[in-house]
């Protein structure tokens, strides 16, 4: 069983501190989530918050820029920072014994960064690069992403947050000084300590070292909700090198911070349909060499995002096979599983799915603290990491039924990605 | 009340001191045990109850010579859990599922890899499932017909990313038709195996002689030693694992520039020869490749990426070939550079390498280099995974996971003398060769007054 027992402690700026002790490793995870993410970048900023993202290991007040991963990895220590639709991350993994250097460092950017021009530029450089290398010049490199830019009408929700590169390069330090001071005050925050520690040392370091970051007005909560559709949509998109037909169907799912029983119904169907060898999809399409592979699940991954999160069922084409095809094979499998839902043996084989893929989560440090405080974050309820399991063995087959019954044809969104020069 | 940039970037106190970081205690493996079981399989098993789970890791040296090999491995690999004399592919499928497990088979030019989880009390039914189809995979011929099928359109998704495309290129390159090369089975090949080759294959060549069997979880190391000997029993052959033909140390010569058409981004590849981790350089070599790019705060990427904005990735890292007359190490670099930056990153980078060269690392560098590698291994190793990951790398180049705090010793003696001698005998840019996959039009005439190149 793994633990559920964390503190809680909310210092006079607001910042919010959880702490997981344990003493099966000698690393401490460190995470700092602010409470912002692409949905928030202002239009016309598109990739903004993600470019924030590198700006804020530009250096701050007491840290020299590139003194941070240095810092860091002078302990074999590992760090990163991502950029999610509802939530910004910041993260370290080092030997116990330099969590107070962590600490600071994560108290001096929040507290005082340092924004320059000649880093801003550097960074508008760098991010161009990485955008070009993971999602231009990928085949599949903003697919099934771009599903959303069907499914919603808004641009919160319909833009990804990889940004076009005129926006990305409109970027100035103004808009650096608004969104930090916007977006990144300790009240917008939640800071997860794990590992070896005591609680007690955790909250005397933390209080040493962020309680002078001046407080300052948390932005109220955007609802981004919008209305469904009220017909079934489609887009067709080309790109290069493209080798087979990439066929996404996107759903509206149920909110997952207050209905969160049927959202963890869609997690089971997920399972069902594409989760190994002998899940629906896989024998369907794959199986009978209609697809190349199929997936299905919350776009983000399950509680990566907030409301309103997208549910995907997408496939790649064998060649001469069209995405209608694909389509019908959605269809047929989820209206199977509406009318007679799935197997216990297919329930069964989720619950133990996430059994050991979030001991596996658990286990490793990086995606312990990151995952605890994702789920304080946007659903105020960490201990849900490691319930998960516990929670998707309550979910029966009539549940999955009515999650499948919920995915409306009739009003969701399609996305084809074929090659520009015709079948690949 | 939006605060001016200039009172974010100041507080009333100034800048105050970084906490310095403390002592760490390098790593230490968990209780572990190894052992050489008759039939010729090094058995070693890592306890590690911090989950309720347990990895699996198998190495058998899969190499062949014959030009049929890769496409033959390739569809052995993605058959080798469809059905055995007694059980079907669904059933293997649910009786993982059900231990919440996963199950794959991986191949390269040196080996098949199996890379296996369950839950802890599925340990019994996973190596079951993992022996049985070891000993007793039929390769059914629907089976067969259909992930050939399907391997086909998986190598041409692969084909299709960049860094599969570049590795490809820069392995050719850099061993022509040697087996080695052939990462990627040839799709017309792969149609044309039929399911009686794969039995045969799998007869010859998945022997337990030289192959080795890795376990990390949660369990008790002697009951499952006694567990892994019943278990692995019926795994006979008189043939012993196939290593790879003896591979060639890489030579230095011009960049080959590789066309792809209307690429945004440049691909660049290189490679130079290096030692073995057992040679009396290799602990200097590993550190000078730590400073110069084997992490962020290394020198490549603080001047190509952070001041220059070249890439977003560039990076040192260390290969090794295990083969019939041994290991051949090399040293990699990779950078990925927009069409425009092109031909400035290669400039830029040659120019980083000839002044690690002059300017090699001082003590400042080589103790947080060396302080890093120490850490990195607690990093490394940082759950069962991970730690199955780590150990099952240093098994199949042949070193016990005893190396792991050997490694330390050797760090700890380096002197900077000792890191310019490596960087001056390694990492001088004449001794790297490799590719450029980019838009080969595009790149001509900028590319044009960068020497040692060649297009194509």
């Amino acid at each position: 069983m793994i633990s559920t027992s964390y503190s809680r402690v909310t210092l006079a700026n607001g910042l919010r501190v959880l702490v997981a002790p344990d003493n099966a490793t000698p690393l401490v995870g460190v995470s700092v989530h602010y409470d912002v993410g692409f949905r928030s970048e202002p239009a016309g900023r598109s990739g903004f918050a993600h470019l924030f993202e590198h700006m804020m290991f530009q250096g701050s007040e007491s840290v020299p820029k590139g003194e941070h991963p240095r810092q860091v990895q002078t302990v074999g220590g590992l760090f990163n920072g991502t950029t999610n639709r509802d939530y910004t991350v910041y993260w370290e993994v080092v030997p116990r014994e330099a969590l107070k250097t962590v600490l600071f460092m994560e108290a001096d950017r929040m507290r005082a960064p340092l924004f320059d021009e000649a880093a801003l530029r550097n960074q508008i450089a760098v991010v161009k690069e990485e955008v070009l290398k993971t999602v231009r010049e990928e085949p599949y490199g903003r697919f099934p992403g771009q599903l959303t830019s069907v499914l919603y009408d808004t641009f919160p929700n319909g833009h990804d947050g990889h940004g076009d590169f005129e926006s990305l390069e409109a970027a100035t330090l103004d808009d650096c000084d608004a969104f930090f001071d916007t977006y990144y005050s300790p009240g917008n925050a939640v800071l997860t300590v794990t590992g070896p520690v005591t609680v007690a040392d955790v909250e005397d370091l933390v209080g040493w070292y962020f309680d002078d970051v001046p407080a300052r007005r948390v932005p109220p909560r955007t609802r981004f909700d919008e209305p469904l559709l009220t017909g079934a949509r489609r887009t067709d998109e080309s790109g290069v090198r493209v080798p087979h037909l990439g066929v996404a169907a996107g759903y509206r799912m149920p909110d997952p911070t207050t209905q969160t029983d049927e959202y963890l119904a869609h997690v089971v169907l997920a399972d069902v349909l594409a989760t190994g060898h002998g899940s629906r999809l896989q024998r369907r399409l794959v199986q009978q060499t209609i697809a190349v592979d199929a997936d299905a699940g919350p776009l983000d991954g399950p509680f990566i995002s907030r409301h309103p999160d997208t549910f995907c069922v997408l496939a790649y084409a064998f060649p001469e096979v069209s995405a209608e095809q694909m389509l019908d094979a959605f269809d047929q499998e989820l209206s199977d599983l509406a009318h007679h839902g799935p197997t216990t043996d297919e329930v069964q084989k989720s619950v133990m799915h996430w059994t050991t893929a979030t001991a596996g989560q658990c286990d490793d440090p990086a995606s312990r603290v990151t995952g605890l405080g994702l789920f304080e974050t946007l659903h105020g309820h960490a201990e849900l990491l490691a319930l998960l399991p516990e929670r998707l063995a309550a979910v029966t087959p009539d549940n999955v039924a009515a999650a499948a019954t919920a995915l409306d044809p009739d009003r969701r969104a399609v996305l084809t990605l074929s090659s520009a020069g015709g079948p690949a | 009340m939006t605060r001016t940039l200039t009172q974010i970037r100041r507080t009333e106190r100034g800048p105050r001191p970084i906490p310095p970081m403390g002592t760490f205690t390098p790593a230490t493996l968990p209780p572990w045990i190894e052992a050489d079981l008759p039939k010729g399989l090094r058995v070693v098993l890592v306890q590690c109850d911090t989950v309720p789970t347990v990895h699996a890791r198998v190495m058998v040296p899969f190499a062949g010579a014959n030009p049929r090999h890769a496409a033959r491995a390739a569809v052995l690999a993605q058959t080798l859990f469809a059905g055995t004399s007694v059980s079907t592919r669904n059933r293997i499928d649910t009786k993982i599922a059900l231990l919440g497990g996963t199950l794959r088979a991986t191949v390269s030019p040196e080996r098949l890899g199996i890379v296996a989880m369950s839950s802890a009390k599925g340990l019994s039914t996973l190596l079951d499932v993992v022996v049985d189809s070891l000993t007793d995979a039929s390769y059914p011929d629907d089976e067969v017909d259909r992930e050939r099928e399907l391997l086909v359109q998986q190598v041409s998704q692969a084909q299709a990313n960049p860094d599969v495309a570049a590795r490809a290129a820069l392995q050719r390159h850099l061993y022509g038709d040697h087996p080695v090369a052939r990462e990627l089975p040839d799709p017309t090949m792969v149609a044309t195996i039929d399911p009686a080759e794969i039995r045969g294959l799998h007869h010859t060549a998945v022997s337990p002689r030289g192959a080795a069997l890795l376990l990390v979880g949660d369990f008790d190391l002697d009951t499952t030693l006694a567990q892994v000997q019943r278990a692995t029993a019926a795994w006979t052959s008189c043939d012993t694992a196939h290593q790879l033909p003896s591979v060639p140390a890489v030579t230095a010569a011009a960049l080959q520039v590789v066309n792809l058409p209307g690429a945004a981004q440049s691909h660049l590849r290189l490679a130079a020869p290096a030692v073995s981790y057992t040679d009396p350089r290799a602990a200097a070599l590993s550190l000078a490749v730590t400073a110069l790019g084997g992490i962020f705060s290394s020198r490549l990427v603080a001047v190509i990426r952070e001041q220059q904005g070249y890439c977003y990735r560039v990076r040192t890292t260390r290969e090794v070939t295990v083969h019939s007359a041994g290991v051949t190490t090399r040293l990699n670099l990779s950078m990925d550079t927009a069409t425009d930056n092109t031909a400035a990153a290669l400039v830029a980078l040659r120019n980083e390498l000839a002044r690690f060269v002059a300017k090699p690392p001082g003590q400042g560098e080589l103790d947080r280099a060396r302080s890093y590698l120490l850490g990195s291994q607690l990093t490394a190793g940082r759950s069962q995974q991970h730690l199955a990951d780590q150990l099952n790398e240093l098994i199949s180049i042949g070193l016990s996971p005893s190396w792991i705090t050997q490694e330390h010793e050797l760090l700890h003696t380096v002197t900077v003398d000792e890191i310019a001698a490596v960087a001056g005998e390694f990492l001088n840019p004449k001794r790297f060769t490799g590719v450029l996959l980019g838009d080969a039009d595009t790149l001509a005439e900028p590319l044009s007054g960068v020497g040692s190149m060649r297009m194509p």
